[in-house]
């Protein structure tokens, strides 16, 4: 092949390049691109909500282990403390060896000192005895903010501090996540539940439908990067990542290359 | 856009100044790519409905304000425009919105749950003023979320063993008579917040102070007004988003602040 043939026909193909847009090969590797950057995304969102959850059982941990034995005022201050410290905690409490409730501070509600409230047989007194630590599924706080319960155990492993605990920190890392123009990202539970969501009206959403939350939580791993349906219908390059604890499902998703090369045709068209 | 607030141009200026602020840097940039109406009640709830009135004819595209009589009146005005609250006392309990998940309508925004923070209140002063016995309640009789809150006050304060005065007041002079009742048979009083209440704080603090009464509020304003102690969610996080909601839906403020 003689060099001026060569170039004709690179810049031959460079030229129809833009028609051949829906060729295999280029639309792949953009998408793997695509794909990588979404993933790390999801990885980031994923990362910053353990961190934060971590913080939090750090600041209850260190309540439970300054824990002075026998007397409850000073634990009520050392809750007190923590109260002001970490705002994402509302309420902490203290269960005695028998899973009473004897103290609860709360940033709503009057403080109960020598409750009698019977936790025996509450997962967070039971769970926390026996794992040293119990992290409740995700709930909403007057069917409006995402929490959790986070039990840790205290003094000898047989008493436990409680501290109900704000999720609302994680729409914030999620809103500060920018994804393309069009892209998304969304934080589900276990239940399909929306907790955070780039879009801050579909919280609370029940996702529970889409296939892609499905997948993450009955096969419990889906690939970390797939073209799926989006909740409305649209295909999307959807990326995946997990919290492990509370479980908690992560999504970055943008419209396929697709969509993308297909609209500005149109346009030209026009 | 438009934003209208119960109170004076004085203590409102700074809550919607913190809201221009938070606007600005989201990209919104006052007289540039975004105009903003200015009314101003100072107090007078009759105005309200008159300035609904005009924004609908404004074709404004959306109306913030703070206080549940603004929102009823513009409520009352359209159920087209979006209506969003920066404050609002009980929305749920006053029928603004059907439920803070799901809030309905054209109506949406934060909730300063007033009425579950009552109990806190009481716990703060009894902390503050030990041997508590006598309290008094003052709230506006006519704002719907300071009748509310003033029954929970009454309630617990009971259930913790206090006598009550409770003294309802309508207009700015009630609240002198309503301090002549209070004389020789109350330790503490416990107010109720409204924009009525607001805008006579400094009258307030001043006869609070003349008795010797110290004072339990909501907002922490009252308290750079002499007040003496206030427990709730700081009125400027709520205007400029920084307490953001869970969703479109009214929500909790992040943080509590009290103040003393």
């Amino acid at each position: 092949m003689k060099r001026r043939e060569f170039f004709a026909l690179v810049g031959g193909a460079l030229l129809i390049w833009p028609l051949a847009a829906s060729a295999q090969s280029s639309d792949d590797r953009v998408r793997i691109l695509h794909g990588r950057i979404l993933h790390m995304q999801a990885e980031a969102i994923a990362e910053k909500v353990d961190h934060f959850i971590k913080e939090v059982e750090g600041h209850v941990g260190w309540a439970a282990g300054s824990v002075s034995a026998g007397s409850l005022a000073p634990r009520r201050l050392d809750f007190l403390r923590l109260l002001r410290q970490v705002p994402a905690i509302t309420e902490v409490s203290y269960i005695d060896t028998n899973g009473r409730e004897q103290i609860k501070t709360s940033q709503f509600a009057m403080d109960k000192l020598a409750g009698e409230t019977d936790f025996s047989q509450d997962p967070k007194f039971t769970q926390a005895h026996a794992n040293k630590r119990y992290v409740s599924p995700v709930y909403f706080r007057k069917e409006s903010e995402p929490y959790i319960t986070l039990a840790i155990a205290a003094g000898r492993g047989d008493t436990v501090i409680v501290a109900e605990v704000s999720l609302k920190a994680i729409q914030g890392i999620v809103a500060e996540t920018r994804v393309g123009d069009h892209g998304v990202a969304f934080v589900v539970d276990t239940r399909g539940r929306v907790i955070a969501h780039s879009d801050i009206s579909m919280v609370q959403r029940d996702f529970s439908d889409l296939a892609l939350v499905q997948a993450a939580h009955i096969a419990g791993s889906i690939p970390a990067v797939q073209t799926v349906q989006d909740i409305n219908g649209r295909q999307v390059l959807a990326a995946y990542a997990i919290v492990a604890r509370p479980t908690l499902s992560v999504f970055v998703e943008r419209p396929t290359l697709r969509v993308f090369v297909e609209l500005p045709v149109e346009e030209a068209v026009k | 856009m438009d934003s209208w607030a119960p109170n004076t141009a004085s203590l409102d200026s700074r809550r919607v100044g913190a809201f221009v602020q938070r606007l600005r840097v989201l990209g919104w940039i006052e007289s540039r790519n975004v105009a903003i109406e200015y009314r101003w009640a100072e107090g007078r709830t009759e105005r309200l409905g008159e300035f609904a009135a005009e924004f609908v004819r404004l074709k404004v595209d959306v109306i913030l304000t703070s206080a549940t009589p603004p929102v009823l009146a513009a409520k009352k005005a359209t159920s087209v425009i979006p209506i969003v609250f920066a404050a609002v006392g009980d929305p749920v309990g006053t029928g603004l919105v059907t439920s803070l998940a799901r809030p309905g309508g054209n109506v949406t925004g934060l909730s300063l749950q007033a009425i579950d923070l009552a109990g806190k209140r009481l716990e703060l002063l009894r902390e503050v003023r030990p041997g508590l016995r006598r309290l008094a309640i003052m709230a506006n009789a006519g704002a719907p979320p300071a009748v509310l809150e003033m029954a929970e006050v009454q309630t617990t304060a009971r259930a913790l063993g206090l006598e009550v005065v409770a003294s309802e007041i309508r207009r700015p002079e009630d609240i002198a008579t309503a301090f002549e009742s209070f004389k020789g048979r109350a330790e503490a009083i416990y107010i109720c917040n409204d924009p009525l209440v607001t805008t006579n704080r400094i009258r307030i603090n001043t006869l609070a102070l003349g008795m010797g009464l110290p004072t339990m509020y909501n907002v922490r304003e009252f308290i750079e007004a002499g007040g003496m102690m206030s427990y709730g969610p700081n009125f400027l996080d709520l205007y400029a988003g920084r307490s953001r909601p869970t969703s479109r839906s009214s929500s909790r403020p992040s943080t509590i602040s009290s103040s003393i």
